[in-house]
């Protein structure tokens, strides 16, 4: 005879006594648990939502990027064309050169160190590229008794603190002209012909399409030769150079720079007409990149009133839980309270007897303490085991967007360390509840006169 | 002596008024003796018992048995003792409802478990059965008490009674609702404990049960009177 024996077979007596107490444990048990299930699943729901809108977002931005990559390359590949059209479009001349004399004879007259090139090209310049040193001169060919722009240029000199560019213009070589449309149409000359211009022999090497420009009236030869010619050995009369893509104001940018370098020069601006179509192409990809920022902004906006909403439920449900959990551990701990003070009244002659029998005050504690104690222990595994199922009915209740009623029990759940320690912590809460709830009955028991109860019959 | 009271008083303040159920009661019974206490109803043969039982301290005098005072004991060693030296039958048997027959018989070891003289559990088992066989319910071992005769169900509280082999057995009107055939049994029993060197202290108000016993005493109002008064109650 033990008293584990007295328990059990006590329990086996009054069979509804115990399973009352069981279910109320197991209903304390299986809100802990669910509650704590419908938080994680919340928080899962709210990760997969998010993760949702977010490669929606990210796929409506990849699309304005992609937007913004054909803007560009539209912009670069019409930069390109242009300059190829127009050649080098900043020209650097002498400040005493009177710019007049270039529009109305396409000539110059004022000369400058050839040197200025390679001290520009030594400089830190930002803002012009590809500097060609030219001299520039209308001269009479006296062979075919016609006007020319004579232009003598050489290879780019390059920039020392950039990385080599492919040339805008490919240097002409001693000995050899390049014709404009005007000159070679006239004189009908061939690519190969020899040709002699003011004395000396040159091959035709390049003959120019149209331009509709001094272009057409113009042969290009080496530098050195037309410095020669022309008498102007080691001075050019212009360096020719390509604007760099910057905004604002560029010309004003570039004289500020250059006269920096090289005071004594003036810089003039040619073709200006054609690169605004340039900027309209710049415009359109700030348009485009523009509208890629306002995608982010709006992406980011989107996730952040879904994240609010998503997190409002999520309080919601939280604050809920703070209400009923502790509700419904009040109503079973008074109600595992209740049957053990039910309990304790029928058996009040049992433990009259006893006592009788020599029981210590103790030993009639455990009798009772253990019965509820393992009320807990049932109650707690039970309510634990149904709690797992009710949390996910429960959470699809209360959250019916369709991420949420088509979520199960998934990994992230059911192997979160946080929902273990629930898991392992609630059996042993509900041992605790049961065992403290009856704890005054199971005293009253323990302290009850067994002289009265034997005596009052 | 065994059982020595000396002048114990006791008086109930649970109503309106303060009841004195024992007053400056005397009394010795030692091994081998057979003490029947008679009285009407309400006199405090009840008390009395209790109080002999160690279940009811007395507001005053000394209680004395085998040589220690059991009201003096922590409440825990005098349930040890208790459990070890006294053995009670009632008139209503106090059986456990839930258990079977055999484990009812078998509860008093519960109160053995962590005494120093703890039983062999299938000793005591086997005492219990040779208990029930001796009051012939050998074959209702498994059965609960709730389908049990009344007879039946006193011969099972005297055998719970007799486990622990006490010294003393204390008997609150124990045949009180048996037929007389039953009534001889219990008595029968009372007296083979005592002729096996067990003290019995018997209370009753019925003629017959005092009858067996070796002395009978009596009590009126809570005062114990040694000498035989024939002429009040006679009558059964
Ligand atoms: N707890 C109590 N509170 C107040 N009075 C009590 C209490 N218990 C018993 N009494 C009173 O004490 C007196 C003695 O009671 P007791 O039970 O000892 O009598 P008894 O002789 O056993 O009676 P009966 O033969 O009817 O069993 C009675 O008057 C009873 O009413
Ligand atoms: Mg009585």
């Amino acid at each position: 005879m033990t008293l584990s024996h007295l328990i059990f077979r006590e329990i086996a007596h009054r069979k509804l006594n115990f399973l009352l107490s069981v279910l109320a444990v197991a209903v304390a048990a299986l809100t802990i648990v669910a509650a704590d299930i419908v938080v994680r699943r919340d928080a899962e729901v709210t990760r997969r939502v998010m993760a949702q809108k977010q490669s929606e977002t990210e796929a409506a931005i990849e699309e304005k990027i992609e937007l913004v990559a054909a803007a560009g390359a539209d912009l670069e590949d019409a930069i390109r064309k242009q300059m190829k059209g127009l050649g080098f479009n900043v020209l650097i001349l002498p400040e005493s050169q009177d710019v007049a004399e270039l529009h109305l004879q396409g000539s110059l007259t004022q000369t400058m160190p050839e040197s200025y090139a390679q001290q520009l090209a030594d400089s830190k310049i930002m803002t012009i590229n590809h500097l060609l040193p030219t001299v520039l001169k209308q001269v009479r060919w006296p062979e075919q008794e016609m006007d020319v722009v004579l232009y003598g240029t050489r290879g780019e000199v390059p920039l020392m603190h950039r990385d080599l560019k492919k040339p805008v213009l490919d240097a002409v070589a001693p000995g050899q002209m390049v014709v404009g449309h005007a000159i070679h149409q006239k004189l009908g000359l061939k690519v190969g012909q020899q040709v002699e211009f003011m004395g000396r022999e040159f091959t035709v090497s390049v003959l120019h399409p149209e331009r509709g420009s001094g272009d057409d009236v113009t042969v290009w030869i080496d530098l050195g030769q037309a410095q020669e010619m022309l008498g102007l050995q080691n001075l050019v009369h212009a360096i020719l150079a390509l604007e760099c893509e910057c905004a604002g104001d560029r010309i004003a940018q570039i004289r500020a720079e250059i006269s920096g370098i090289l005071p004594g020069t003036q810089v003039i601006e040619r073709y200006s007409q054609a690169l605004a179509r340039a900027e309209a192409r710049t415009k359109a990809k700030e348009v485009a990149e523009e509208s890629l920022a306002a995608e982010r902004l709006a992406g980011e906006a989107t996730l952040l009133r879904e994240l609010e909403s998503r997190t409002r439920l999520q309080r919601g449900h939280q604050q809920l839980s703070r209400i009923i959990l502790p509700l419904v551990l009040l109503l079973a701990a008074a109600a595992v309270g209740l049957l053990a003070y039910v309990n304790v009244r029928y058996r009040r002659e049992e433990i009259g007897i006893l006592r009788a029998l020599g029981l210590r005050t103790r030993q009639v504690l455990v009798v009772f303490l253990g019965k509820a104690a393992l009320s807990g222990v049932i109650g707690g595994v039970a309510g634990v085991l149904l709690g797992i199922g009710s949390g996910a009915l429960i959470g699809r209740l209360l959250d019916r967007s369709e991420v949420a009623i088509n979520l199960g029990l998934t990994e992230a759940i059911v192997s979160s360390p946080g929902l273990f320690v629930t898991l392992m912590v609630t059996p042993l809460l509900a041992v605790a509840l049961a065992t403290l709830s009856s704890w005054i009955a199971a005293a009253m028991a323990a302290s009850q006169d067994a002289a009265m109860i034997l005596q009052g019959e | 002596m065994w059982l020595r009271l000396d002048r114990v008083s006791k008086t109930y303040h649970g109503g309106e008024n303060p009841v004195p159920a024992l007053c400056e009661v005397s009394l010795e019974i030692d091994t081998g003796m057979f003490v029947a206490i008679r009285g009407p109803s309400g006199c405090g043969k009840t008390t009395l018992l209790l109080t002999a039982g160690t279940l009811l301290a007395p507001d005053s005098g000394d209680v004395v048995m085998g040589g220690e005072r059991p009201y003096q004991m922590t409440g825990d060693a005098r349930a040890s003792f208790r459990g070890l030296q006294l053995g009670f039958v009632f008139q209503q048997f106090h059986l456990v409802p839930y258990l079977s027959v055999l484990d009812n018989v078998l509860a008093p070891t519960l109160a053995l478990a962590q005494s120093s003289s703890a039983v062999d559990p299938r000793d005591a088992r086997e005492r219990a059965l040779g208990l029930l066989e001796q009051f012939g319910l050998a074959d209702r071992a498994g059965h609960t008490p709730s389908r049990l005769s009344s007879g039946e169900r006193q011969r099972c509280a005297m055998a719970r009674a007799l486990l622990n082999q006490p010294k003393m057995l204390l008997a609150d009107e124990p045949t009180g609702n048996l037929d007389p055939e039953n009534a001889d049994q219990v008595l029968g029993a009372l007296r083979q404990f005592v002729t096996l060197g067990g003290a019995v202290l018997l209370v009753t108000h019925d003629n017959r049960a005092a009858a067996a016993a070796d002395k009978t005493w009596w009590m009126n109002r809570g005062v114990l009177s040694q000498s035989p008064q024939p002429e009040t109650v006679t009558a059964t």
